[in-house]
């Protein structure tokens, strides 16, 4: 499997990353890695602006899928009585009930839970105690060609082609900018 | 509608209407895939298609996938 990413800036169209798992060409003005894992941010920007990630393989090919994680920096709290574990991500904005979010611990293992809200806050929820893991937001797109364009508001952004060989193109740009 | 172009320069273009799901729509290069959905999400209410989701409240959502 080899990964193919290019990385373009949302306001200008230019192409700032262009990232081969070889490592036979970089130019990058992100700070990202490339060992499987691209990252496109590492914490939150400090202009509160509306952030998103669009990717896409716009031709027909053999079959991929790309990855999308979105991953919030908080700790989860775990209750003995109801045998849950919760992240408040309150902070982060607002979110949608019932809304599929995921952990994953030092094992790698991953746990899907689900938004609620009480009062103004907005909680993961996960059964067990998970409140040593990372929680975070998931999308991915797979198939001959496909494309999608999320919000993301966590702390840390990657992307992944997790299944074959295609050049994805990802784009993380500020809305509002001249896209 | 649903209709993305991809352009030479990276940019995309949208041409859709939110709240749609259209099946048999998709990426504009002449080769709809009976297998390919459109989606769009405005972040009203939650929704799932495949690995798509809306998460975010009052945020637009889009994606084509199978």
């Amino acid at each position: 499997m080899r990964s193919s990413f290019r990385i373009f800036e949302g306001k200008s169209g230019e192409m700032i990353g262009r990232v081969m798992r070889t490592g036979e060409e970089e130019i990058s003005k992100l700070s990202f890695s490339h060992n499987e894992v691209i990252q496109l941010r590492s914490h939150l920007p400090q202009d509160a602006g509306n952030y998103r990630v669009e990717c896409w393989v716009p031709e027909e090919g053999g079959e991929f899928k790309v990855v999308l994680i979105d991953m919030f920096s908080v700790a989860g709290s775990y209750d003995g009585g109801t045998n849950k574990t919760t992240f408040d991500i309150t902070a982060y904005g607002a979110f949608l009930t019932n809304a599929p979010v995921f952990c994953i611990d030092g094992d790698d293992v991953i746990t899907e839970g689900v938004i609620d809200k009480y009062g103004r806050d907005y909680l993961c929820i996960f059964d067990g105690d998970v409140s040593d893991s990372d929680v975070y937001f998931m999308y991915f797109v797979e198939g001959n060609k496909g494309f999608m364009s999320v919000p993301v508001v966590g702390d840390v952004i990657t992307v992944q082609q997790e299944t074959g060989d295609r050049e994805i193109t990802v784009r993380y740009f500020e809305e509002g900018d001249n896209v | 509608m649903f209709r993305v172009v991809f352009d030479r320069d990276g940019r995309n273009v949208f041409d859709m209407n939110v709240g749609e799901t259209d099946i048999n729509q998709g990426i504009s290069d002449l080769a709809f895939e009976a297998t390919e959905t459109a989606v769009i999400y405005d972040g009203s209410e939650q929704y799932s298609f495949s690995g798509v989701a809306a998460c975010v409240a009052d945020r637009n959502t889009y994606a084509v996938t199978k």
